[in-house]
């Protein structure tokens, strides 16, 4: 290969590793980093300074360190650097911030980092910059001493990083950094600590960032900061807009398209008069131009992001034998085993070979019929699959189990400027009851479910379920306690399949460490088998079976409502929210809701449920409160409320708005 | 002191031009509600066409409305062929923010192609400095202050007693609610964004006759002070805007006295950090939590 060449191939290849680290951010996790490039910026000047040998120019010129150390170590510290500078830059921009807002953020690090850089000469050389960095292996055979060593070493890199990024993709933490992207209010709702995956997320592709720095300053061995401009991020972004957002196959390819391709092309248009910049010139409005074009016609990309298969892992026997084991399609019966949920409630024998349909053709003959306990969104129900079964007809008081727990709220107080939303509201739901919420509109029931779920955060007053105060708690955290809530308008993943929604609604039990994803995904995705036999049961059993591997966001409004109490079932809470679970849904869905939400009580979970729909409220609840202007101001059976003049006055006939 | 008065008014030119830059973005911003990447092209687009006009007859008024008028058009076209199509797709705002990041891409590098990379040296004729009160002060530096306090007063005229301002401020507060009640919305944006590259063209005029020379990145270089400016005053609130541009302008100048000059853009930038952090909705808002339900803090 000529010189040339592997000169091309050798900036395609680091470029790739840059790519590869914004899409872990912008990708993975949506977050539109600006400052990409500084940290890759940042990598090069780590390899350089520890790479170099001691400074001898002159002061005020000179850099820190001069360490000279081996190749491998500047990789590292580039590395670690990056992954630290991330960690503190991250910690900052992620707070609270609009996208577009974290983006502007970003960038103003990324000047600030560049004019420091380049005005403190003690540090980094200033504007001079670095040079002479140690390139490994030029001097050595095999592959000749025209770079053609240090390219194979960067392609080693490069699939180095592939492999690990999507052994991550694919691992549970990487799909919970992808629910962040598509809804990161459903992912606090069931658990996510939004911030921290983003965080997560904003750190690893730091130090995939600067890995690749360090790759280019001993390629180029020379680093300065006019090479580092916002400039060079877009191009990253018009790689991955062009090569498929999220696809890592498609962000190698639109980098050898946009760094190489368009490149070389315009190399070769003449230069026009004396502009000595005019092919770089044509190069960049011709991106500008692909950017724009891709949007509009092909947004996902060249190759669009990987739909995720639903595979089934089978295990043998109790104690699995490791990956091995776990990667390979196991015959005969496999016993589900860990996490058995104290919900588990009932036990059937599921096909499933009936219940994957064509999936099953994916496993190794599909000869297995596998055993499991499914926990069904049903309580007790016959056996029978068929969920149009008869079910009792009313909430029986079941008998109180330590799983059944009920909600207190003293006092609560929310107010947005001047108006008071919530103004000392007190309510009781007993454990185990399915407790109605109605209200004028305006009444505060929203906020209420808000202010109980740890959307919003109270002014004053108490919020106690299970035994611990849970006022101005985060909502994760609340989510982990057990207390789920569902939105007016359903809120899924849009972007992720019905039945990565379904996982990402199950409890978490620890599984999203990266740690894990990265050494043990066999025994991961062992686990994560028995998770999908549940979910393919929950999904059978609202009809949704069929549509596992489908977008969530392709589904119709009751199939989003199905879904949802799919996943609500699915995290085996111990008290649910309904907000208006009847908004937008047809009269025979509201049927099938009607049982899916008696099941829910009658297996152990107490539910509280705002609802306008005052006859499906009355044929469900045994006990309902009334809300008006901020405060609960009655409560007890329908019948006793209709004859409470207060509640008439309230809800049925006019607000008093002077009473205010 | 007078070193502090001195900087004070170097603060307050300072202040006028990035007024001028900002309260356009803001207005547009209260309108459209993008995030305008390529706002600094504007600016440098207009620098250049008054650059052009300067090679052949040296006028400044002539000057200063070919720099109004390209600016007026690059804006125009931006939103009518570029940010329009996209918008009536209803997109994340993301996505349009990133097509300005394309826009920005294209305008500046077409300077590149036509102008090169060189730097173009841009002088009006000398003055001499008047002693205005404490302030040492150009012809040109009044020129600047002047212009800055006439236009700022034309926007607040516009906004308030015309009827393109009513419906302006309608169509900021809710483009569909306009819409039904008669306002023709797509119009309304178009205007704001033309009135948008009108006052930003001109204001690249005057940043490029003080700074004394121009590049195709003149305007992209000032951008993030025009956001930390913006952003200062509360986002989409032109009035905020002109205090924004005030604060930030004093605030670099005076930094300057005290700091290398070289690092007084870290100040902007800082400032522009702080501001998203602790008062996201701008210093004369009420500080409340920035997200709505969904926000997790």
């Amino acid at each position: 290969m000529s010189q040339y060449l592997i000169g091309l191939a050798s900036t395609g290849v680091i470029l790739s590793i840059v790519t590869l680290a914004l899409n872990v951010r912008w990708g993975w996790a949506g977050e539109f980093d600006i400052a990409l490039f500084a940290f890759v910026a940042v990598g090069a000047y780590i390899y350089a300074v520890f790479t170099l040998p001691p400074n001898t120019l002159p002061a005020p010129s000179g850099y820190i360190l001069g360490l000279k150390a081996p190749f491998l170590v500047g990789v590292i510290a580039a590395i670690v650097v990056t992954g630290l500078l991330s960690a503190a830059v991250g910690a900052v921009a992620l707070r609270k911030l609009r996208d577009d807002y974290f983006g502007i953020t970003t960038l103003a690090f990324a000047l600030i980092l560049a004019l420091v850089i380049g005005q403190y000469t003690p540090l980094f050389d200033g504007y001079e910059g670095l040079f002479g960095m140690p390139q490994p292996l030029s001097t050595a055979p095999p592959f000749g001493l025209n770079g053609g060593n240090f390219l194979a070493l960067s392609v080693v890199f490069l699939v180095l990083c592939f492999l690990v990024l999507q052994r991550l993709y694919n691992s549970p933490f990487g799909r919970a950094v992808r629910s962040v992207r598509e809804d990161d209010t459903a992912s606090a709702a069931f658990g996510r600590n939004v911030y921290v995956l983003k965080l997560k997320a904003y750190i690893l592709g730091g130090c995939v960032a600067g890995l690749g720095g360090a790759l280019l300053a001993a390629y180029i061995t020379a680093f300065n900061p006019y090479g580092w401009t916002p400039q060079e991020t877009f191009l990253i972004y018009a790689s991955i807009f062009i090569g498929g957002t999220g696809n890592a196959i498609g962000a190698v390819i639109g980098t050898f398209f946009v760094e190489v391709g368009v490149q070389e092309v315009t190399r070769y248009v003449p230069q026009l008069g004396n502009n000595a910049s005019s092919s770089d010139a044509i190069r960049l409005v011709l991106i500008g131009l692909l950017i724009t074009a891709v949007l509009w016609w092909r947004p996902q990309g060249i190759l669009p992001e990987r739909r995720a298969r639903d595979r089934l892992v089978a295990v043998g026997g109790p104690a699995p034998r490791r990956r091995a084991l776990a990667w390979a399609p196991q015959r005969g019966r496999a016993a589900q085993q860990a996490e058995p949920s104290p919900q588990a409630v009932a036990a059937r024998q599921v096909q499933v070979e009936a219940l994957e349909g064509s999936a099953a053709a994916e496993r190794a003959q599909g000869d297995g019929t596998v055993s499991v306990r499914a926990v069904q969104l049903s309580a007790p129900t016959p056996s029978a699959p068929t969920p149009s079964a008869p079910t009792p007809s009313a909430p029986t008081p079941s008998a109180p189990t330590p799983s059944v727990i009920g909600l207190e709220v003293t006092g609560l107080t929310k107010a947005f400027g001047g108006v008071k939303a919530v103004n000392g509201a007190s309510l009781s739901v007993a454990g185990g009851s399915l407790t109605g919420l109605i209200g004028p509109n305006g009444a505060g029931k929203s906020t209420m479910i808000n202010l109980i779920s740890g959307f919003e955060s109270p002014d004053s007053g108490t919020i106690t379920f299970a035994g611990q105060s849970i006022a101005g708690k985060s909502a994760h955290a609340i989510s982990r306690l057990g207390l789920m809530r569902s939105f007016q308008t359903p809120r899924e993943w849009p972007g992720l399949t019905v039945m990565e929604n379904m996982l990402l609604s199950m409890p978490i039990a620890g599984r999203e460490a990266i740690w894990r994803g990265l050494i043990t995904p066999g025994r991961l995705r062992a686990a994560e088998s028995a998770d999908r036999i549940r979910a393919r049961a929950l999904l059978d059993e609202v009809g949704l079976l069929g549509l596992k591997d489908e977008p969530a966001g392709n589904l119709s409004g009751g199939q989003k409502r199905l879904l949802e109490f799919a996943r609500l079932a699915a995290a085996s809470p111990r008290l649910v929210l309904l907000d208006e679970p009847q908004a937008g849904v047809n009269p025979v869905l509201r049927q099938r809701m009607a049982e899916l939400i008696r099941n829910m009580v009658n297996g152990g979970v107490t539910v509280l449920m705002v609802e306008h729909n005052l006859a499906f409220l009355e044929s469900l609840c045994d006990h309902v409160i009334v809300m008006a202007l901020g405060t609960c101001i009655a409560e007890g059976s329908m019948s006793e409320l209709r004859a409470n003049q207060d509640v008439v006055d309230a809800y049925l006939g006019q607000v008093n708005v002077a009473d205010a | 002191m007078s070193n502090l008065m001195l900087g004070v008014g170097f603060g307050l030119v300072t202040a006028s031009i990035l007024a001028l830059a900002t309260v356009p973005l803001s207005l547009q911003m209260s309108v459209a509600r993008i995030p305008n990447f390529a706002h600094g092209e504007i600016l440098t687009a207009g620098a250049y066409a008054a650059y052009v006009v300067n090679q052949h007859i040296s006028n400044i008024y002539l000057e200063a409305l070919a720099a109004a008028l390209v600016g007026g058009a690059v804006a125009y076209l931006m939103n009518v062929l570029l940010l329009q199509p996209f918008a009536r797709r209803r997109p994340k705002l993301l996505i349009l923010f990133i097509l300005t990041i394309a826009a920005s891409l294209i305008i500046q590098n077409l300077i590149l192609l036509f102008f090169t990379g060189n730097s173009l040296a841009y002088r009006l004729p000398p003055s001499p400095p008047h002693k205005i009160g404490p302030f040492l002060l150009t012809g040109l530096n009044l020129f600047t202050i002047a212009a800055a306090i006439v236009v700022m007063i034309a926007v607040h005229v516009l906004l308030k007693y015309t009827k393109f301002g009513k419906a302006q401020r309608a169509v900021a507060d809710s483009k569909d609610l306009a819409q039904v009640t008669g306002i023709n919305s797509e119009r309304i944006v178009q205007v704001t964004w033309l009135l948008d590259g009108l006052i930003a063209g001109f204001a690249g005029f005057l940043l490029g006759v003080s700074s004394g020379t121009l590049t195709p990145t003149l305007g992209q270089g000032y951008l993030l002070v025009i956001f930390a400016a913006a952003i200062l005053g509360g986002i989409g609130k032109p009035y905020g805007a002109m205090a924004g541009a005030i604060v930030i302008g004093v605030a670099m100048e005076i930094s300057a006295l005290y700091i290398p000059a070289s690092y007084k853009e870290v100040v902007a930038f800082g400032l522009l950090i702080l501001t998203l952090l602790l008062r996201p909705n701008g210093i004369f808002a009420a500080p409340r939590a920035a997200g709505a339900a969904g926000a997790t803090a």
